[in-house]
């Protein structure tokens, strides 16, 4: 479970307080699949970082029981000047996985050469550097997955791949999912909250949802 | 299949704690190693030929200038030891402020601090400087025949450097809430001009007697002479106070580690 009461964040930017995020409140359990949909600069980003762990929040709680992983996106949690395999034996190391059997996973899960895996990943395109960081977090085997529109980073094919993976482990997963696609959205989730104001509000209903989504 | 230990524990005990704490920090070593020297080449060598090239540089220098020491110090021996032990403080601070730019996408993993990466650091750096400093002691007692008198209290001196380096490079870390370029800016300069005033080329008893305790109010001549006491044993008058710079390493690690704590929520913008 990871569960979020009266969430608050605020940065300060040139001795002026923003207040990013004020008072968010939800809880995200095991087999939940969640679309989070707002508009640039509502705190997204902000907010899977707290969930994430890697940032504290300001103000209120924040509870977790269950692993939670970094934060997936274009290039998530993958260092630029470290190779492939470098990288995937660093995230292996800190979350006591044996290297080889990741390293196996992840070439192959990822489709990614011998060659390219010992090059380092400033060398990639986009698509492999989201592919290398989505088949990484597969192998950590979190119970909790942040996605931040990491499925429209690859090809079509790759894409279909990330799908499958992500839907046959929703029973044993949460999913909490930040996107602009409202396909993306209605294949993973089975509901959305919306991010406007510092706040989330949850809809049952997933028209429901867009629609407040499109009047923002 | 999946080996099934968990990625998460919701109330580490003590030993788990230890356990994961001291994964991440070994994995941010060999990261810094990594990166830092490549792995071709002459790679990890590099670590400990770095201090070692620039120490014998300067002692040839000195040594072409044929100028003599003082109660006849090995020239070679006295610059080389002393420059090393030097380095490892200045490349400590002076790379503290990068901690964050540097390894920003691994701050991605919760797992991964600020501090987990300043004491990969440390620990790496320090053992560096131990290697550089056996290799040369080993390579000067074949040449000259002079042994050091206690490689203990030589090596004791290098830990209390690389704590001291410690305690700096978190506060030096937390000032970069103000710009790394403008902490970069103060700190390299200053860095630069230390070598002066930190005791790396003399000893205390060479200076006029007013200037001794000025200079003995830094704690860095303390731990110069503690280390040289090793090195060349009785016969030369040393001055230290081992419970001085104590003081200055407890007092920086907790007002750096306090400083960082504070400065964290605004590096991250």
């Amino acid at each position: 479970m990871l569960r979020m009461t009266d969430v608050r964040k605020t940065y300060v930017e040139d001795g002026k307080a923003r207040e990013v995020l004020r008072g968010v409140d939800a809880t995200f359990r095991i087999g939940d699949a969640v679309g989070i949909l707002g508009r640039n600069g509502t705190g997204k980003s902000t907010l899977m970082r707290i969930m994430a762990g890697v940032d504290k929040p300001s103000g209120g709680r924040i509870e977790r029981s269950m692993s939670v992983s970094w934060p997936l996106g274009y290039s998530g949690g993958i260092h630029m000047n470290l190779t492939g395999a470098d990288n995937v034996r660093f995230v292996a190391r800190i979350y006591s996985r044996p290297a080889q059997w990741t390293l196996d996973f992840v070439r192959d899960f990822a489709e990614l050469t011998e060659e390219e895996m010992s090059m380092p990943v400033r060398n990639y395109s986009a698509g492999m550097r989201a592919r290398l960081s989505f088949a990484l977090s597969l192998a950590v085997d979190f119970d909790c997955y942040l996605l931040d529109e990491v499925t429209s980073a690859g090809d079509a094919r790759f894409n279909a791949k990330c799908q499958q993976a992500l839907l046959s482990r929703r029973r044993r997963s949460a999913i909490i999912l930040v996107s602009h696609n409202e396909s993306t959205v209605r294949t993973f989730c089975r509901y959305c909250a919306v991010l406007d104001k510092g706040r989330l509000v949850f809809h049952e209903d997933m028209d429901q949802a867009f629609a407040a989504y499109q009047r923002l | 299949m999946l080996p099934r230990r968990p990625a998460f524990v919701a109330r580490p005990g003590l030993l788990q704690a230890v356990q994961i704490q001291a994964a991440v920090v070994g994995a941010l070593m060999l990261r810094e190693l990594q990166s830092r020297y490549g792995r071709r080449g002459l790679g990890f060598l590099w670590l400990f030929l770095e201090p070692a090239v620039l120490g014998v540089l300067i002692a040839t220098a000195r040594f072409l200038r044929e100028r003599t020491l003082p109660a006849g110090i090995n020239i070679v021996a006295f610059f080389v030891i002393g420059y090393v032990v030097y380095y490892l403080f200045r490349t400590l601070v002076s790379r503290a402020a990068s901690a964050y730019e540097t390894n920003e996408e691994l701050l991605a993993h919760a797992r991964v601090t600020l501090e987990d990466i300043l004491v990969a650091r440390t620990l790496l750096e320090t053992s560096a400087v131990m290697m550089a400093t056996a290799i040369f002691v080993i390579a000067l007692g074949l040449y000259t025949g002079d042994w050091p008198v206690s490689w203990v209290q030589m090596g004791l001196g290098i830990v209390m450097m690389g704590l001291l380096a410690h305690g700096f490079s978190l506060f030096v870390l937390s000032l970069t809430q103000f710009g790394v370029h403008t902490v970069d800016r103060i700190v390299h300069p200053l860095l630069y001009i230390s070598i002066i005033f930190t005791g790396v080329m003399y000893m205390v008893w060479w200076l006029p007697a007013k200037l001794q305790p000025i200079i003995m109010v830094l704690p860095f001549i303390h731990i110069f002479e503690f280390v040289r006491e090793g090195q060349f044993g009785p016969g030369i008058p040393y001055h230290y106070d081992l419970g001085y710079v104590a003081l200055w390493i407890i007092g920086s690690l907790v007002y750096g580690g306090f400083a960082l704590r504070r400065a964290k929520p605004h590096l991250q913008l």
